[in-house]
């Protein structure tokens, strides 16, 4: 369970002030898929690094499974799985060697690593390259890899940034089926997206955000009821045209 | 918490030692480069002297008292008697030089008069310089020929004119004889590689980090800020001990093969036993855990490597200039020195290697660099528990 309470979050560079996130809240529940829907720039990645601890709100708070992201930083750590697109795995080491930093660094048993490791590389069809060196294996490799360190711990809370961009339909399939059987077994799941495509098959409920602020937040069937429409892109538009904003975006 | 600083640590090892090119500039290069520059120093030295010795001279000899001088100006170096050359020409040719003796030197000589010699040599070519250095090594042995020739008139030699005989005794300790050019050399070359190694490194894994974008996966991670700063800081000075103590490696070999070039004749190795090197480690310890933690700090606010090479580079070449400026220094007594950092470690290790152990000095330093280093790893935790870890914006 991640509850997020009227946050709010201003960045300021060289006298300009940036509100990435505005007053906002939603609700995302265990065994269920929450995706947050927005153009580029409207904050999802901000929310969801208040979330997991790498920023701090201005004001309003989140918490994971009961935890403040702010009081209990290292409680939210232990239970959360985050990945962006812009975190990225280097180096000399292969992905078997981090999977196994990363698990000691969680305080996990040597040998609870090694079935760990094996499962989700496994799943993620990793074992061709498990123990190549990272800085060696291609982006959607690297990828993969990165998600693997991300769930290492086997987290109650996976938040993951746009986790199919960059990837093949194939890589792709992967991970959303991947999300797919971690919903099943009751964890809590947030994504974000611009893909409508993949906000429709995946998300049990979606929040629709611009410039900052949540505009919509229900399910798939609620919205195309509310807006008399029976596509996501097609709310979208609707609802931008309402806020304004259908030029910028 | 300090096992997760220690699973860090181990892990950026193993990272940075599995690239061959770091084994290379952190071990190999430094244990190399001060034996490579000391056999270049010596074989070019050591050839032009020979190019010098085994050259034909070509000399002009005006108004010779005496066909003796030659004599004996044969037995240093070979030369030619010319007559064309004059004080315009001998600047323009290599190896020539022209003796002007006065006119009717020989019977001045013979009468007991004073004469002045004089040699015209061309100060920018070498050759012509030794050349000029020998004819005038050859007319003082001409003139205190002469002398003891008058002397022996009189009954006397030349041992009679100098009745008292000096010879130098040195009462230092044997083992601190001979220490003070090591005392000069090695806390410069271990201060400058200790900051060489550790710049690299230290941004490396942490500016170098947030532009890879592998910085926000490690955060995420529960293991506790002070133990990201323990274990990176620990890495980083690992590298600066390493490649400061195979430069020291290097820097011995140097000196073994025998460095002419640096006086060496005079160096004595021995005096590096096992208690200096204990000491010296101690030392080193805490100079590179202060270098590190400093550079750690600097990369880390640093939004990018470029950015950190810029914080970090005034203070390397401070910390040259600081090197530098104590080279020929002794330690002094003012106890205050002993707690401002690197300047203590440097006089503390002219200490060790003079034999001239102080155990307060080394405890003032000791501590007040222990003082440093847990204030750095302060601020660095400071630094990543605030959202400026996360400032990765690109140069
Ligand atoms: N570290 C930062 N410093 C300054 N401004 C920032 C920072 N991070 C984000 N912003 C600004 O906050 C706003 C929201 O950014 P955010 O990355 O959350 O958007 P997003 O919804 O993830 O967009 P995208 O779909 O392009 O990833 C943008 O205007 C961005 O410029
Ligand atoms: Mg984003």
């Amino acid at each position: 369970m991640v509850k997020v309470e009227r946050i709010t979050k201003t960045f300021e560079n060289r006298r300009k002030k940036v509100t990435a996130v505005d007053s906002l809240s939603f609700v995302a529940e265990p065994g269920s898929i929450y995706g947050l829907l927005g153009p580029n720039g409207a904050g999802k990645t901000t929310t969801l690094r208040i979330i997991s601890t790498l920023l701090k709100p201005d004001s309003g708070r989140a918490t994971v499974m009961g935890f403040d992201s702010v009081d209990a930083p290292t409680e939210v750590r232990r239970r959360i799985g985050f990945l962006t697109s812009d975190m990225k795995l280097s180096g000399n080491l292969t992905p078997r060697e981090l999977l196994r930093f990363y698990g000691e660094l969680s305080q996990m048993r040597e040998s609870d690593i090694s079935v760990r490791t094996k499962s989700l590389s496994d799943y993620l069809n990793m074992t061709d390259f498990l123990d190549k060196r990272i800085g060696k294996l291609s982006s959607g490799m690297k990828q993969k890899a990165a998600i693997a360190v991300s769930l290492i711990h086997d987290p109650e809370v996976i938040v993951f940034d746009e986790p199919t961009n960059g990837l093949d339909i194939i890589t792709a399939r992967t991970v959303t089926e991947f999300l797919k059987d971690y919903r099943k077994k009751g964890k809590t799941i947030i994504i974000s997206t611009h893909i409508m495509s993949v906000a429709e098959k995946l998300c049990n409920k979606v929040g629709i955000i611009f410039k900052g602020k949540l505009v919509a937040n229900d399910t798939i069937e609620g919205l195309y009821r509310r807006f008399d429409e029976s596509s996501l892109e097609d709310v979208f538009f609707k609802i931008a045209d309402l806020e304004g904003v259908t030029e910028s975006v | 918490m300090f096992r997760d600083a220690l699973i860090i640590f181990r892990k950026e090892l193993k990272n940075v030692f599995k690239d061959p090119r770091t084994i290379f500039a952190v071990l190999i290069l430094p244990m190399l480069i001060m034996p490579i520059i000391f056999l270049v120093m010596n074989t070019v030295s050591q050839s032009q002297a020979e190019t010098y010795e085994s050259a034909v001279y070509s000399l002009k000899v005006t108004n010779l008292p005496d066909e003796r001088f030659l004599k004996i100006l044969e037995g240093i170096i070979s030369f030619e008697l010319v007559d064309e050359i004059n004080e315009e020409t001998v600047k323009d040719l290599e190896n020539s030089i022209m003796v002007e003796f006065p006119p009717n030197s020989a019977e001045r000589i013979e009468n007991g008069e004073r004469i002045d010699a004089l040699v015209f040599y061309n100060s920018t070519s070498r050759g012509s310089s030794y050349g000029a250095q020998m004819v005038q090594n050859a007319l003082a042995s001409y003139s205190s020929f002469l002398l003891s020739e008058k002397l022996l008139e009189h009954g006397l030699t030349i041992e009679d004119l100098n009745p008292v005989s000096v010879e130098k005794m040195d009462v230092a300790p044997e083992e601190s004889r001979g220490t003070e050019i090591l005392a000069t050399l090695i806390p410069y070359f271990l201060l400058i590689y200790i900051f060489a190694g550790a710049m690299n490194i230290g941004l490396d894994t942490t500016a170098g980090e947030k532009e890879r974008g592998s910085m926000p996966v490690l955060l995420v991670n529960q293991v506790s800020r002070s133990s990201i700063a323990t274990g990176k800081i620990l890495y980083v000075m690992t590298i600066a001990i390493l490649n400061s103590i195979f430069t020291f490696i290097g820097l011995i070999i140097a000196f073994k093969l025998g460095g002419p070039a640096f006086g060496a004749e005079n160096l004595n190795l021995s005096s590096l036993s096992a208690s200096t090197f204990l000491g010296l480690f101690i030392t080193l310890l805490t100079m590179s855990g202060l270098a590190a933690a400093l550079i750690v700090l600097l990369g880390s606010i640093a939004r990018n490597v470029k950015e950190g090479s810029g914080y970090v580079m005034p203070i390397y070449i401070m910390a040259i200039v600081l090197g530098i400026a104590t080279m020929q220094m002794e330690s002094p007594d003012n106890p205050f020195l002993y707690l401002i950092p690197l300047v203590n470690s440097i006089f503390v290790m002219k200490d060790i290697i003079t034999v001239n152990f102080v155990i307060a000095r080394f405890l003032l330093m000791l501590i007040s660099n222990l003082a440093y280093v847990s204030l750095f790893i302060y601020f660095l935790t400071r630094v990543f528990n605030s959202e400026r870890i996360m400032d990765s914006s690109g140069s």
